[in-house]
């Protein structure tokens, strides 16, 4: 009796057990959370559709959970995805760029460019003080670029500003910029979180601790850090100089914002889901479903600044010919690959600009090289190439493969996206092996030029991009495809001191419809977020660049 | 005068073995990372940096410097107790470790408190009900525990306790409440593997001659098991413990992951992906010195409990 009543005992845990832990571990978190929530879906309402006739209310705190800890807050120490989250609630910029890429004023009120485009002056608003009450004036604004540009700087703006011939502080409120050349990019620089403005005496007094102990102007400040945990920044009750296109220019209604470090995407979600995060940004198919269904969550669509493409190393043969880079592009399937890699999540691109990049062309859709295998046989007859009785694609001249090898590093979701390009290529005749590097690794391999194609990444937040990564001045550096052409770097650098937009937006277009002739890179997509906020804040605001501005939200009771 | 040498000698002798010890991982971890592909420069200032910029960084952090001379350098500043500046982060060694150090220890013992005392108690039921019900239904849940990773069990409690139940918080360590779900998670394992581990100890001593001898010269239970079975069923367990100390130190990374838990194994390992090299060397050295005096300790432990170790049988680990 007490044998059988032990066997059936042990096979309910065996079947407990094998129910919880047979599943991928995603997989068993959706279904337990899917259940309750699923009853509610009907209620689920929309930001759009809630009134917004109610007055904020000021206090609240809100969570906010980030993958990394910063190693440092100093604008001009090493960057992290950390600090460029965090850094725009604590500092303030000169000028302040809008969803459509115009620049409005912030604590510069008006600036003037001159007649060459070489001296930009920016004049700043006055009774602006740092969270410590040192006055914010030109001298802090000199200080804290100053600091960019010395020797040993860390500070992601250095090459940017290395056009700078020098910044003069003119009386209390005028800061005057003498450039090499005119300048199309630096606003774009300026308005960035790194070009926040610091406080003079409080980079001093901490110097090499200024990093955990960052003073800036903006509308929350530092109040604590505990390491490897958390980051709690207070309200700025004397604030009043918030940009001036948000509704709310005083001090922000929200009493503290928390940055909870969580490493893990998993954990993040479990976190929301107990409560202990308001706000997290996701881009895994399988989370976004069950956040869908939570009645406690808002999701937020964020395209970024990014674009996914396969680089050529045109110096690798046989890829230094334009016919066999656009036949390989016209192999691959992007809609396809976008829905089976990412699950959707991402846009299929063409051109060599992100979609959200200013100067980008959408014209030129037609011009690019679509999935098309017909196509792409006659392409490869024409660069000498035959296909075999086994449907394999073979050099005519010495009757060697056409194969090729994809370097990428290890960062989810490459594996996934290089098996996929992998699959399409060969269905068409195309060998392909993957080499998966640890990102550091991989970027070196690149820079030396030692692999044939690349799947890349890049984030940016101007048009200059691609003089960054293909112009031939910067082979050896960031030119990691090698490719060099006369016409296009004439186009770039012209477009890189062009004041005027029309003309700017004129010469990108050009610049990219040789790219996209030419194909030194297949871009492939360009990668979404999915920003998740607690369903009570209200009028919060998504700016440029993933950038969340909470001094007008508020936490409804 | 001779002979006071070497008892001397003798007495030092496993300390320098541990010195030793601890200086061989300290240069595995600095050899490994020089070898490595990439640099700190590219954590610093990214992919974009122009090639300027990056020459000038490393002379100012000193890189340019052949390997040999930076190293003589990092082993005499820290012998004057210098672990120097974090390159990443620009803040003392010793600073970034002793924030974390105590979250650390406080997660390692009190999982290895937790597990032992569990370990012992269910080994010894176990092992005196042997072939009970009781017996095999902690044999089966031992085994089950076993194959499930700490990770997993981490998501699950997570899932359990925090997002269902709401009991617990999913995240962080600020508070005794945090180290809860962390601590069972890796202490059910390690629990299990000392329940084995004694009980099976403990089937073996109670076979043994001199126990029956000395139920026959009319000992009472508590006392044959206490002079006794215990002292000598207990003393691999020990050893066992002490060896899963230094486990747990550096590696409950993944479960310090899964809880965002703000430990050493999270800060050692993003310094290893930021070639952050005088963080990875400090915690390294830090962690294999703590466990080489863990080891010390349970030496001395193990001394206490068995006299033939005490009258001088060199002990194995």
């Amino acid at each position: 009796m007490s044998k059988k009543f032990f066997l059936f005992f042990f096979f309910q845990i065996l079947i407990f057990l094998t129910a919880c832990v047979g599943n991928p571990i995603s997989e068993t978190q959706q279904s337990v959370i899917n259940e309750p929530a699923e009853v509610q879906v009907e209620v689920q309402s929309t930001p759009s559709e809630m009134p917004k006739v109610d007055v904020p209310a000021v206090g609240g705190t809100i969570t906010r959970a980030i993958s990394s800890e910063p190693a440092t807050l100093d604008p001009s120490g090493a960057a992290s995805s950390g600090q460029n989250v965090i850094l725009p609630y604590l500092l303030d910029m000169l000028i302040y760029r809008d969803v459509d890429n115009s620049y409005k004023p912030y604590l510069a009120e008006k600036w003037t460019i001159s007649e060459d485009g070489r001296v930009v002056t920016f004049f700043l608003r006055d009774g602006v003080k740092f969270h410590d009450g040192t006055p914010l004036n030109a001298e802090a604004v000199r200080f804290t670029y100053q600091r960019v540009m010395q020797e040993g700087s860390k500070s992601p703006l250095v090459s940017s500003f290395s056009n700078i011939e020098a910044i003069e502080a003119v009386g209390e409120n005028q800061v005057v910029f003498r450039l090499k050349k005119p300048s199309a990019t630096l606003f774009s620089t300026l308005s960035t979180a790194y070009a926040g403005i610091i406080s003079p005496t409080a980079a001093e007094k901490y110097g090499d601790s200024f990093g955990i102990h960052l003073v800036g102007s903006g509308p929350f400040q530092l109040e604590s850090w505990k390491p490897g945990e958390s980051i709690t920044l207070v309200r700025n009750e004397a604030y009043s100089w918030g940009p001036s296109i948000l509704s709310n220019s005083g001090a922000p209604y929200l009493e503290r914002i928390i940055f909870q470090v969580i490493p893990d995407m998993s954990s993040q979600l479990a976190a929301f889901q107990s409560g202990e995060v308001d706000i997290l940004f996701i881009n895994q198919p399988a989370h976004l479903d069950v956040l869908r269904k939570d009645p406690a969550a808002q999701v937020v669509e964020v395209e970024l600044n990014s674009l996914v493409y396969l680089g050529f190393n045109v110096q690798a043969e046989p890829f230094g010919d334009q016919r066999l880079r656009r036949a390989i592009a016209q192999m691959i399937d992007k809609k396809e690959l976008v829905e089976i890699a990412l699950g959707g999540v991402g846009k299929p691109a063409f051109s060599p600009l992100a979609s959200t990049l200013p100067g980008y062309d959408a014209s030129l859709r037609d011009e690019s090289p679509d999935y098309n295998l017909v196509e792409a046989e006659k392409l490869l007859n024409e660069a000498g190439y035959e296909k075999r009785a086994d449907g394999k694609w073979v050099d005519k001249m010495n009757g060697k493969e056409l194969s090729l090898e994809i370097l990428a590093s290890t960062r989810p979701p490459n594996e996934t996206l290089a098996t996929v390009i992998q699959n399409q290529l060969q269905r068409a005749g195309v060998n392909v092996t993957i080499k998966l590097l640890e990102s550091k690794a991989a970027s070196e391999v690149a820079t030396q030029g030692d692999y044939q194609v690349m799947l890349w990444r890049y984030d940016w937040n101007d048009a200059d991009v691609l003089n960054v990564y293909l112009s031939s001045s910067r082979i050896g550096t960031t030119n990691r495809s090698f490719y060099s052409n006369p016409e296009l770097d004439e186009i770039l650098e012209s477009a890189a001191v062009e004041l005027n937009e029309e003309k700017r937006n004129q010469l990108y277009s050009q610049a990219q419809r040789i790219l996209i002739q030419e194909q030194p890179w297949i871009p492939l997509y360009v990668p979404k977020d999915y920003l998740v906020l607690r369903s009570n804040l209200s009028d919060y605001i998504m700016g440029p660049m993933g950038r969340l501005v909470l001094t007008d939200a508020w936490l409804k009771p | 005068m001779a002979e006071a040498l070497r008892k001397g000698f003798n007495i030092l002798k496993p300390f320098a073995g541990r010195l030793v010890t601890v200086w061989v991982a300290g240069l595995l971890a600095f050899m490994i990372l020089e070898m490595s592909p990439g640099d700190v420069i590219q954590t610093l200032v990214g992919d974009e940096a122009s090639l300027e910029q990056i020459s000038n960084l490393r002379q100012q952090l000193d890189l340019d410097r052949p390997l040999l001379i930076r190293y003589t350098d990092y082993i005499l500043n820290f012998l004057r107790g210098d672990f120097g500046t974090s390159l990443v982060r620009g803040r003392p060694v010793l600073q970034l470790v002793g924030e974390r150090f105590g979250n650390t220890l406080l997660l390692t013992f009190s999982s290895v408190l937790l597990a032992s005392m569990f370990g012992v108690v269910f080994g010894m039921a176990s092992a005196m009900r042997y072939r009970s019900l009781l017996d095999t239904s902690i044999l089966i849940a031992t085994t089950v525990f076993l194959a499930i990773p700490a990770f997993s069990s981490a998501i699950l409690f997570v899932q359990l306790f925090s997002v269902h139940l709401g009991w617990l918080p999913a995240v962080g360590g600020s508070s005794l409440r945090h180290l809860i779900l962390p601590t069972l998670s890796l202490s059910i394992p390690l629990a299990s593997v000392i329940t084995r581990l004694v009980r099976s100890r403990l089937i073996d001593e109670l076979g043994q001659f001199y126990v029956t001898t000395a139920f026959a010269k009319g000992m009472t239970a508590r006392q044959v098991w206490k002079n006794h079975i215990l002292r000598n069923a207990l003393t691999p367990a020990v050893t066992f413990i002490g060896l899963q100390i230094g486990h747990l130190l550096g590696g409950a990374v993944i479960v310090e992951t899964v809880f965002a838990y703000p430990g050493v194994g999270r800060l050692i390992v993003q310094a290893i992906f930021d070639q952050d090299y005088p963080v990875v060397l400090a915690g390294v050295i830090l962690l294999t010195l703590l466990f080489q005096m863990v080891n010390g300790l349970t030496d001395g432990i193990q001394r206490l409990i068995d006299p033939r170790i005490r009258e001088g049988n060199e002990t194995v680990c």
